[in-house]
């Protein structure tokens, strides 16, 4: 792929970005969130099309304008979010839309067996083929969907983070097929946070920053700065791909503010023994007035279900308090002055088929209407006047429909309707996330707001600089545990980026001494 | 506090001059604050087929046939479709709420065979009323506990009851017999529900303007109408609002059920009777209604004013098409024809923008396994 452009509206997404593999090789594709790596991966399927570039596939110049013409090519991609038919068997998916479904008479027990054969040949699985796709573990559904494509014998291969919804042990064994297909000569385009998993599998990896080559990295022969005598063996290039990576720098957030003294005797939020089966294993965890606990990890490290979970809007075990009261569920939540910003917006923040007046009024209706329930169209409209002009949301009409914003907008939106509630606590959940850096400052300017005047405040989030210049206190997880807690004066983005791609070599368990242990991977060593 | 950072960031070599460290996304795009409304064709327009079709039918009929559009008429039209619009209502209400009701009949049907039963057993109307309406609300119970605590997908589980339900008439009325009531043997205070006047209007019409007014003004003024919407559209962002989500679509099967059960008390004294399975006759009425209604919103939401507008297309057609003789053969013809002509210049016209004409809830409706969530 060479000088690759891609740009959505006004976003430049991808500026000339190119990128090779020959036969045979397994190569790295690293990134921050928002780097460009999905839109290129799209690309390569046809999901996308390039505004500009070129892509070869062995020497030859081809066009790639749909996911059709990529099979047909023998690109075979894994994407990070599973497509299958859950209502298939697996024998049925596994070979869905190939020849085999198509000659009509296949006996189903023939077609069982040779599954059977397939799945244990390619991928090491073990699973009656005549289970239903839905009754699978989200591993086993992961294993599947690389078994298919293996099947396919494909030309190039794309692994968009494999691993994570994955075992150590399934770990070893996709590892085991890679190596197979690279004997096969089969080119693998390796995307991963878990940088250690690059180290072991691929030889150079490619950085995208920005959308734009932030360069390679051979990971066998990059020395690792000779003056890093306290950091840990395992690190080699690793160092480099993380400062590539993360570059930008954290001054986005201003001039440091000072530094806040939560109120360390009042607990906002306490969390105890909470359990989400498959993604979080007995967290405990306070928030204090007047701070900011910032969270993070990778997928599939628990944090997606963190802020639902505390929020009372998913199943768990454990028991969480906020204010002093049971949180049983998201009324109860809201009723203790709790409020939650979820990360998909557009499906749970935002009301799209309703006015911007209707959105920032939805929790405040009780004090805003009479014994009756009816509502005053006058305190409303001011209501919603007043929000609209405090966090600058544009279009400035109350009667502007919420879906049309644009996502900076919406967000603002979803803010305004908690802080007209006049709520006591925040669980951010990815706040910013395809945010304009002007939304963003002002979002930001309003959270700093209410946690100065002694509200708490749960922030989680990927985006590390948000982390880093928003959280008084980080909590970095790791497959469903926390592995390392630092402080705003410790936190560094490289930091955290090598804590949560696992790339230090720690076993869970051992984070009594985070401070003196953690010291691996700093900006100083590299 | 975000642009002019560059300055003091250190510059990493690998930035070409036109990446600033900071702008990791779209640069901030200016938008005119308070941009005028403009008038859209794409979005006005569809809104505006309901009301113009309704017209059409009366001019139609107006020009065919020299009753049609005398007051006598009319009144009596909007008499007989009274019943119709107290169902209709209700199902726009659970419309609203993202759910669909097709045993509303069955609440209908059983409000009216108790009320009938009690008459004949010689109880007071206002009993025979309480009685009705309690069989009623029975039936909204059930469905709120199978959508509700069971999370069966609102289709199916009215689909269920109406199965039943349909049955336990059957079984009430040994076989399905109708009830008679013998006029002489019914009191006044019921027999007035039905056919008594005030005014010179009629009362099973006084009923449902008031129904359709106070349920308007629930809907569209009040907190339950606002949160009930809500709810009904994106139940998820409602519930982490903290909404009691549970409680409201049990609120909105409940009202659904009752306004079905007045209705079928009102027929039961029109008619001086109970005929099985009557109510069946107003669901398929009453759904094709609410969704001509939707057409009127901007945003496909079932409304007790487009709901109405709905009610009269459908009336009016089957009392023009009596009027000039047409066989009633041809009614079912006739309203099929017209939800389709409406729902297609809407969807035709509205193709362009991203309002769909059809409402989320409906399309929840058609992919039972995502209904819920």
């Amino acid at each position: 792929m060479r000088g690759i452009n891609k740009s959505f509206g006004a976003a430049h997404v991808l500026r000339d970005v190119s990128f090779s593999i020959h036969a045979g090789e397994v190569r790295g594709l690293v990134g921050e969130n928002g780097a460009g790596k999905s839109t290129l991966i799209k690309i390569l399927t046809g999901l996308y099309s390039a505004d500009a570039g070129t892509i070869e596939l062995e020497g030859e110049p081809v066009t790639i304008s749909s996911p059709a013409d990529a099979e047909r090519l023998g690109i075979q991609v894994i994407h990070q979010d599973r497509h299958l038919a859950g209502r298939l068997t697996v024998a049925e998916q596994l070979y869905l839309g190939r020849s085999e479904s198509r000659r009509g008479w296949v006996s189903r027990k023939a077609l069982n067996r040779r599954a059977a054969e397939d799945l244990r040949r390619t991928v090491g699985l073990e699973v009656p083929p005549q289970l239903l796709v839905d009754e699978l573990t989200v591993a086993e559904q992961q294993l599947l969907q690389i078994a298919r494509a293996v099947l396919a014998k494909p030309r190039l291969l794309v692994l968009d983070e494999p691993t994570a919804p994955l075992a150590a042990a399934e770990v070893a064994q996709l590892f085991g097929t890679i190596q197979q297909l690279q004997e096969a000569d089969v080119p693998i385009i390796y995307i991963s946070h878990y940088l250690q998993e690059l180290r072991q599998i691929s030889g150079r990896v490619t950085v995208l920053r920005n959308g734009s080559n932030a360069g390679d990295v051979d990971l066998a022969s990059t020395p690792d700065s000779p003056d890093s005598s306290d950091s840990s063996d395992s690190t080699d290039g690793l160092g480099k791909v993380i400062e590539l990576m993360v570059g930008a720098a954290v001054e986005e957030f201003g001039p440091p503010r000072a530094t806040r003294h939560p109120d360390r005797r009042s607990p906002a939020l306490e969390v105890t023994g909470l359990a989400v089966p498959g993604a979080l294993a007995d967290l405990d965890l306070t928030v204090h007035s007047g701070e900011i606990l910032g969270v993070t990890g990778l997928v599939g490290s628990g944090v997606d279900v963190l802020a639902d979970a505390v929020t009372g809007n998913i199943a768990h075990a454990g028991h969480v308090r906020l204010h002093g009261q049971a949180i049983r569920s998201a009324h109860a939540f809201v009723r203790a002055s709790g409020a939650y910003v979820p990360a998909d917006r557009r499906k749970n923040g935002a009301l799209v088929r309703n006015t911007v007046r209707e959105n920032i009024s939805l929790v405040t209706l009780r004090t805003l209407s009479s014994r009756l329930g009816v509502i005053h169209r006058r305190k409303e409209q001011h209501v919603a006047e007043t929000f609209i002009r405090e966090l600058d949301i544009r279009p400035a009409r109350a009667d502007a429909v919420a879906g049309s914003l644009s996502g900076g907008n919406q967000q603002k939106t979803v803010l305004a309707r908690w802080l007209a509630a006049g709520s006591r606590f925040l669980v951010l959940d990815q706040p910013t996330s395809g945010v304009d850096v002007g939304s963003r400052a002002q979002i930001y300017t309003q959270i700093s707001k209410l946690v100065d005047a002694g509200a708490g405040a749960l922030l989680v989030t990927v985006d590390l600089e948000e982390l880093v210049g928003l959280a008084d206190r980080i909590l970095v997880f790791h497959r469903g545990r926390v592995i390392a807690e630092l402080s705003r004066g410790e936190a560094s983005t490289d930091r955290i980026l090598a804590l949560a791609s696992g790339t230090q070599q720690q076993a869970p368990d051992s984070i009594s001494e985070p401070t003196s242990s953690l010291r691996t991977i700093t900006r100083e060593h590299v | 506090m975000t642009t002019d950072t560059q300055h003091t960031t250190n510059p990493r070599d690998d930035n070409s001059p036109d990446t600033s460290p900071g702008s990791r996304t779209t640069p901030p795009t200016s938008r005119i604050s308070g941009e005028p409304r403009r008038f859209r064709a794409d979005v006005v327009l569809p809104r505006l087929i309901a009301p113009v079709v309704l017209a059409g039918i009366l001019l139609a009929f107006s020009a065919l046939s020299p009753v049609f559009f005398s007051s006598d008429n009319l009144l009596g039209v909007l008499n007989q479709a009274a019943i119709l619009a107290l169902v209709a209502i209700g199902m726009t209400v659970v419309v609203r709420a993202g759910g669909i009701d097709l045993s509303i009949g069955v609440a209908l049907d059983l409000a009216a065979l108790a009320a009938a039963a009690a008459i004949a057993g010689g109880y007071r109307p206002w009993v025979a009323l309480t009685i009705g309406l309690a069989f009623g609300l029975t039936v909204g119970l059930v469905n709120a506990a199978l959508i509700v605590l069971l999370r069966i997908p609102s289709f199916m589980a009215t689909l269920s009851v109406w199965f039943i339900g349909t049955s336990v008439q059957q079984l009430l009325t040994g076989g399905g017999a109708p009830i008679y009531l013998q006029k002489s043997q019914v009191p006044d205070g019921f027999a007035l529900w039905g056919n008594g006047a005030v005014l010179g209007i009629p009362i099973p019409l006084v009923f449902a303007v008031l129904v359709a007014a106070v349920v308007y003004l629930g809907l569209d003024r009040t907190r339950w109408g606002r949160e009930l919407t809500a709810t009904g559209e994106q139940r998820t962002a409602s519930r982490i609002s903290g909404k009691r989500v549970s409680w409201l679509a049990v609120s909105a099967y409940l009202l659904g059920a009752a306004l079905a059960a007045l209705g079928g008390v009102v027929l039961a004294s029109r008619t001086y009777a109970f005929i099985p399975a009557s109510g069946q006759l107003y669901v398929m009425d009453a759904i094709g209604a609410v969704f001509i209604g939707a057409t009127l919103s901007r945003f496909g939401r079932a409304s007790v004013p487009g709901t109405l507008v709905g009610v009269l297309i459908f009336a009016l057609l089957a009392n023009g098409m009596n009027l000039i003789g047409l066989s009633f053969f041809w009614q079912g013809l006739a309203r099929g024809v017209a939800l389709l002509v409406v729902l297609l210049l809407a969807i035709l016209l509205t193709r362009t923008t991203r309002v769909p004409v059809i409402p989320p809830a409906l399309r929840r409706l058609l992919a039972p396994s995502t209904a819920r969530s």
